[in-house]
């Protein structure tokens, strides 16, 4: 009988403590937070395309697109861009949110990038 | 709250974004097609449309794939929500206008958030290619009309050369005021009656497409008899 209240305590235990962890709102903020910041990182990427064009990619020199994306980053979000063999200078530090969309055009692969830089 | 509704928003912005390459890609694609060949003006457009409706591209991105493809459209509307295509969007009456069908589907597992949609777009390249073919076809015709109206010359180069140009003043002018090159070439080809076998070449050049400045030649070749029409009426 003891083994059994023993084994009993040791569940309702363990179901506690498990559910503090799966309903801690915390938790589940942190990973909404970081997707809505990765959808607004996103949102900014879609902007400079819809705003400068996909052409503009292809026929700006690969030094001036990252000029243009330099100038329009600002103290929390960093644009960027892979063009081809070309890479704007900067590059996300892993723990940071970030973006990225790839477009698979003719003359080259580019990958535009965006980080915020506000740690979660 | 991150939502399934913004998930679906998510998708759908990438599907925008991934439509536009496939789109820009066809374009270049139409361009390197048309720069790269030059099409007998009886046929042009239908050479071309054949062509075009075989192109299509493939956007992948893991979660999202967007298929387009692509033809040519006597109608559309001037405005569309592909900014991004600027300044190919949209349709432009006299130019050769495309509508792009595009295709998105994806799923996010996480999320729980599948995605599809069927949508059309409109782009253009600045290629007058209904003008240049008709310009094409009637200079030949109207060459062909000229030179029937000759009385027989004596069949050397330099008189039929005289004559040929003569005939070739008006279609000439015509295709320089729609801002086209004119070229003619010719050969006697026999001399009892006088005929001549002539090609007409018609251009647009310095095209600004996607993948930079081009031309699109056409070519349209002849043969007439001289005095053949003056013969005829003289009966």
């Amino acid at each position: 009988m003891r083994y059994v209240d023993l084994a009993l305590a040791a569940l309702i235990g363990s179901s506690c403590i498990t559910g503090i962890f799966a309903w801690n709102p915390r938790a589940w903020d942190s990973d909404s937070n970081s997707l809505e910041l990765q959808t607004h990182l996103r949102d900014g990427l879609l902007g400079i395309l819809q705003n400068r064009g996909i052409v503009w990619l292809i026929s700006t020199p690969p030094m001036e697109v990252c000029a243009a994306l330099q100038s329009v980053s600002n103290s929390s979000v960093t644009y960027s861009a892979v063009l081809g063999d070309y890479s704007c200078r900067s590059s996300p530090t892993p723990s940071l949110p970030s973006a990225n969309l790839t477009l698979n055009l003719i003359p080259f692969k580019v990958v535009l990038e965006s980080w915020s830089s506000i740690e979660e | 709250m991150y939502s399934q509704s913004n998930a679906e928003d998510s998708f759908g912005d990438l599907a925008t974004a991934l439509s536009g390459a496939g789109a820009i890609n066809i374009l270049l694609e139409v361009q390197s097609f048309l720069a790269a060949n030059a099409f007998d003006c009886k046929n042009a457009m239908e050479a071309v449309s054949g062509s075009v409706g075989t192109m299509s591209d493939v956007q992948d991105a893991g979660t999202l794939t967007v298929h387009t493809s692509a033809q040519l459209t006597p109608t559309g509307p001037h405005q569309d929500n592909m900014s991004m295509l600027a300044p190919f969007d949209g349709f432009v009456q006299g130019d050769l206008d495309l509508s792009l069908s595009t295709i998105a589907s994806g799923a996010d597992q996480a999320m729980g958030v599948s995605y599809s949609k069927a949508e059309v777009h409109f782009a253009h390249l600045p290629v007058r290619l209904r003008a240049e073919q008709a310009d094409c076809t009637e200079a030949v015709e109207g060459i062909s009309n000229a030179i029937a109206e000759e009385s027989e010359p004596n069949c050397t180069y330099s008189e039929t050369s005289t004559l040929l140009q003569a005939a070739s003043r008006i279609p000439a002018a015509l295709a320089f005021r729609d801002g086209f090159t004119f070229g003619l070439t010719f050969s006697v080809t026999r001399t009892s009656p006088c005929t001549v076998g002539f090609v007409v070449s018609i251009a647009q050049v310095d095209i600004r497409g996607p993948g930079g400045r081009f031309g699109v030649g056409m070519f349209g070749p002849g043969t007439a008899s001289f005095g053949k029409h003056a013969q005829s009426g003289s009966i």
